[in-house]
């Protein structure tokens, strides 16, 4: 009798995950079905393109692909019964925003553009999108190429010896905390061009963190790790390179990351003052001349951007501090 | 084999200025030898100055007085001849084992042509099969047993121990006692090692100095004859170690009269 409770309390655990694995494509099924069987309210003049009609399908195909997948791989299973409900969620979401904008009119137009509209955006100035991406990516990396091997060269500085922590040190404590972008009026002028402004400015923002948390590596790297490496007989210079560094690598990731996040905003904000093209100045562009769904599209780019970087930075680090136990989770 | 490494301390003293505190004197005019390939522990409670005494040899730190020769050569700074373990094994955590063992020959810019010597201490010390092993990995026993691996890996004419076995448990200690005199007598090494453990002392060395926290200098130099492996329940071990005993029970009662 027990056992047979047992058996029937897991087979309804078995058909109740069985249908997790259905509730995203439930939940995008029935986003398509709004958007498929509600008219378009008829106050907004734009024609819908169907574009977000075509995403929707394709979200549902896609989704459909998961769940018999899921069915042969117990492992792609487990992970996809955990994300389950975040996506169904997210669809559901989605489906509401439609709903308000598109069909119910419930938001004012100018500012909430339904989600088709948004789409069109990304299709039809593909074009412009692509340019401005790649402007911003190249800013974004050789401003930070810039920053971090300035940053590591001052910190290690710092950290290592006495008389440039004496000399150098009030500088970075009196520099660091001024936020970049207040360097704006300065760099405009002390720049020929707007580019190399910019550069510098992100450059700036990465170059902060970096020192400081290079430095304290440093200098909190335990100084019993120097006396072994002293007495095996490691010279100044191998120490630094074999003993400081490696032992202030954790530190200074942290610095990396703290760095890269604030030059997203350096990176913004030097968009909208100067640089022609870059995904800051396309949002404030299509701000002034007041369209909305080019700002979101632009929006939904920089998010997916900075997602993407730092996700990379993380694959990065899990490399190369594989040794180290605790880590931040990303 | 040749054997060097031979110590010699010549009225070391060694004194910690603080600001806004007393001077701490850690050592006073301190005078022993160290014959080579001898075998020699330091034995005292915590607050003796015996650690200092060890790091005064390693050239960590250097004496406000007096003179250290080893081999006749006066003591300047940190040198792989004289090589360092500490109580925790303090590897590398960003190296691995087989990299932790090569340091000093990699720092060296010897690794080349020895490399062969690394893969020889790792066999040596047991830890064969975990060369690729970072050192969190690895448990307190055997993350010691590299960090002898290490030190040894330069050759060193002297290798100092500072409590080398004092976190493992008991049973992996008496295990690595073992193995410390195997080292010890397969390769001549000259063997400082500091330790609170009377017993441990007795059985490993032939010189044991026995220090107090009162006056921060060598109270007894007690020389061990006894042939190896010596047997702990032996009527003259328990002699010896009595008579260790002694000096550092009468010296604490004393204090505490203080």
């Amino acid at each position: 009798m027990e056992k047979i409770l047992i058996r029937s309390a897991a087979a309804k655990r078995e058909t109740s995950s069985q249908f997790y694995h259905f509730l995203p494509l439930l939940s995008a099924l029935f986003c398509l079905a709004v958007d498929r069987l509600l008219p378009m309210h008829d106050d907004i003049m734009v024609k819908n393109k169907g574009y977000f009609h075509i995403f929707m399908i394709f979200s549902c195909a896609v989704l459909l692909v998961l769940v018999l997948y899921a069915m042969i791989s117990p492992d792609f299973a487990k992970k996809f019964r955990y994300r389950a409900a975040f996506i169904a969620v997210a669809f559901l979401l989605l489906n509401l925003y439609n709903l308000v904008t598109e069909k119910l009119l419930l938001l004012p137009q100018l500012y909430f553009p339904f989600p088709d509209k948004i789409l069109n955006v990304f299709i039809g100035e593909h074009r412009v999108l692509l340019k401005c991406l790649l402007h911003s990516t190249r800013l974004q990396f050789i401003g930070l190429a810039f920053g971090v091997v300035s940053g590591f060269l001052t910190g290690l500085l710092i950290g290592w010896s006495k008389k440039a922590h004496y000399w150098i040190n009030p500088l970075v404590k009196l520099m660091g905390p001024i936020p970049s972008t207040a360097w704006i009026p300065i760099t405009l002028v002390a720049f020929p061009t707007t580019f190399g402004a910019s550069v510098f400015l992100v450059a700036l923002s990465v170059w902060f963190p970096v020192t400081v948390q290079t430095s304290s590596g440093i200098q909190n790297a335990e100084k019993a790790y120097f006396e072994v490496a002293s007495t095996l007989g490691a010279s100044t210079r191998y120490q630094i390179a074999h003993v400081a560094v490696p032992a202030a690598l954790p530190s200074i990731f942290l610095g990396l990351f703290s760095g890269v996040c604030s030059s997203f905003i350096t990176l913004m904000t030097a968009e909208m003052l100067g640089v022609k093209y870059g995904i800051g100045w396309y949002v404030n562009w299509q701000r002034e001349i007041m369209s909305y769904a080019n700002v979101y599209a632009g929006l939904i780019i920089v998010a997916l951007f900075c997602y993407l970087f730092i996700t990379l930075l993380f694959k990065f680090r899990s490399r190369w501090l594989a040794w180290q136990k605790g880590v931040i989770q990303w | 084999m040749v054997i060097s490494g031979a110590i010699r301390m010549q009225n070391v003293q060694k004194i910690f200025e603080s600001e806004g505190y007393e001077n701490v004197r850690a050592l006073d005019r301190v005078s022993v030898t160290m014959a080579a390939g001898s075998f020699v522990s330091i034995v005292g409670a915590s607050g003796c100055g015996k650690t200092t005494l060890l790091r005064l040899i390693a050239g960590l730190e250097r004496p406000s007085g007096g003179n250290i020769f080893v081999d006749d050569k006066e003591v300047a700074g940190p040198h792989h001849e004289r090589g360092l373990v500490f109580q925790q094994a303090k590897l590398f955590p960003w190296l691995n084992l087989h990299e932790n063992i090569a340091f000093g020959l990699r720092a060296r810019g010897l690794y080349e042509q020895e490399r062969g010597i690394v893969g020889e201490l790792i066999d040596l010390v047991g830890l064969t099969g975990f060369e690729k092993a970072y050192p969190h990995h690895l448990s307190g026993g055997m993350q010691q047993r590299a960090a002898l691996a290490r030190a040894l890996a330069n050759r060193p004419k002297v290798l100092l121990m500072d409590e080398p076995l004092g976190a493992l448990d008991s049973l992996t200690r008496e295990v690595m006692q073992d193995e410390l005199l195997n080292i010890w007598q397969s390769r001549g090494t000259t063997m400082v090692m500091v330790t609170h453990d009377v017993e441990e002392a007795v059985y490993l060395s032939e010189k044991i100095l026995v220090m107090t926290p009162t006056n921060s200098r060598i109270e007894k130099i007690v020389d061990v004859a006894m042939a190896y492996p010596r047997v702990r329940e032996s009527q003259e071990f328990r002699r010896i170690k009595e008579q260790i005993m002694q000096v550092l029970n009468i010296k604490s009662r004393f204090q505490a009269a203080e």
